[in-house]
């Protein structure tokens, strides 16, 4: 008799605890390869996997061999990246619109939620939903609920912050009560996350809490530990 | 009573209830902390509304060592808004000094948090 990939999702976690990991251990899925945190206990899931996608990646590089990728680089005013490439020793250079980029690179990224969604357990969110219930106001707690996301702002720093369940969370700066200026999207993980996707080896909630706690207890180590996306890239999830 | 709650791959959270009339919950939670704390997980402590974390833990006493920063000037301001944004960078010399203070763990609620990764 076959095991579900909730059941295998357990086991891991069990086993994970024994090895004194007591925040368990993800799993790997389909297609979206594990990127596990430096010092993690089980280091071998990093880059984890369950299809091949060295082959996948060596077809790429097949094709694109003769092309090379010299330089790239955000352009503000044109709202593009430049992109130099040598092309058989000749220079030629791509101006590439962001719009270009956003559907067709964040669809497959959002999408990848129902892989992700195999191997995660409902009644886990439930939990994370709860905890994060008695370290929010009620009527955050609400918004939360009802529409995915809130926002608090630091008592050290002024910062405002947007949670956002499933994506990075947005750091907002006020001037005085002008209009406000998205300063970074911050991405994080507990353990690590599923590389091309959003998604953390966690249920989402749990991703939350991890992003509050870090803001709460020690803001210098949550923007140290975070990866920034400016506004305008399509991994802010903006 | 004090209440562990550590963040959870397959069940959200786990939590362990500091009870002193329960050896064995006693003894499995010193072993969490220990084992958390040598494998870097952020354990943040509740303290009077706010969110502190954890510098050490002793086992003989039961009590959390945390490090309190004692600050002369209230940081909250534009240098500081400037400060948390380039946090990556050199932090913004201000007049602190720091004391450690005790907090025993039957008496608190503690939140932990594994290694992180950025997405």
């Amino acid at each position: 008799m076959g095991i579900s990939y909730l059941q295998a999702s357990r086991i891991a976690s069990e086993i994970a605890q024994e090895r004194g990991e007591w925040s368990g251990a993800p799993l790997p899925i389909e297609g979206f390869a594990l990127s596990i945190a430096e010092g993690f206990g089980i280091p071998t899931l990093d880059g984890a996997c369950l299809t091949d996608r060295d082959d996948v990646s060596q077809d790429a590089q097949d094709d694109s061999a003769s092309v090379r990728l010299i330089n790239s680089w955000h352009c503000r005013q044109r709202s593009a990246q430049i992109m130099i490439f040598d092309d058989h020793g000749k220079r030629c250079h791509v101006v590439r619109p962001d719009f270009l980029d956003r559907g067709p690179r964040s669809i497959p990224r959002i999408l990848a939620a129902f892989n992700v969604a195999q191997v995660q357990d409902v009644q886990a969110e439930f939990t994370a939903m709860a905890t994060l219930q008695t370290m929010i106001k009620p009527h955050l707690f609400e918004a939360y609920a009802l529409h995915g996301l809130f926002l608090e702002s630091s008592k050290r720093s002024g910062i405002v912050y947007l949670f956002r369940k499933g994506f990075p969370t947005i750091a907002l700066s006020g001037n005085g009560g002008g209009p406000m200026r998205v300063i970074s999207a911050l991405c994080l993980h507990p353990i690590g996350y599923y590389q091309d996707t959003f998604l953390g080896s966690m249920v989402p909630t749990d991703d939350i809490i991890s992003h509050l706690v870090l803001m709460r207890a020690d803001e210098h180590f949550f923007w140290r530990k975070a990866n920034h996306h400016f506004p305008w890239d399509w991994r802010s999830g903006l | 009573m004090g209440e562990l709650r550590v963040l959870n791959c397959s069940a959200g959270d786990i939590r362990v209830k500091f009870d002193k009339t329960n050896s064995v919950e006693l003894i499995r939670a010193r072993k969490m902390i220990g084992d958390m704390l040598r494998r870097g997980y952020l354990l943040a402590i509740e303290i009077d509304g706010k969110l502190e974390p954890v510098h050490k833990f002793d086992v003989d006493k039961d009590e959390y060592i945390i490090i309190e920063s004692v600050t002369s000037s209230p940081l909250i301001n534009d240098e500081a808004k400037k400060s948390a944004a380039s946090a990556d960078r050199k932090q913004t010399p201000s007049k602190k000094s720091t004391k450690s203070r005790r907090v025993p763990m039957e008496s608190t609620n503690v939140i932990a948090i594994p290694r992180t990764a950025g997405g």
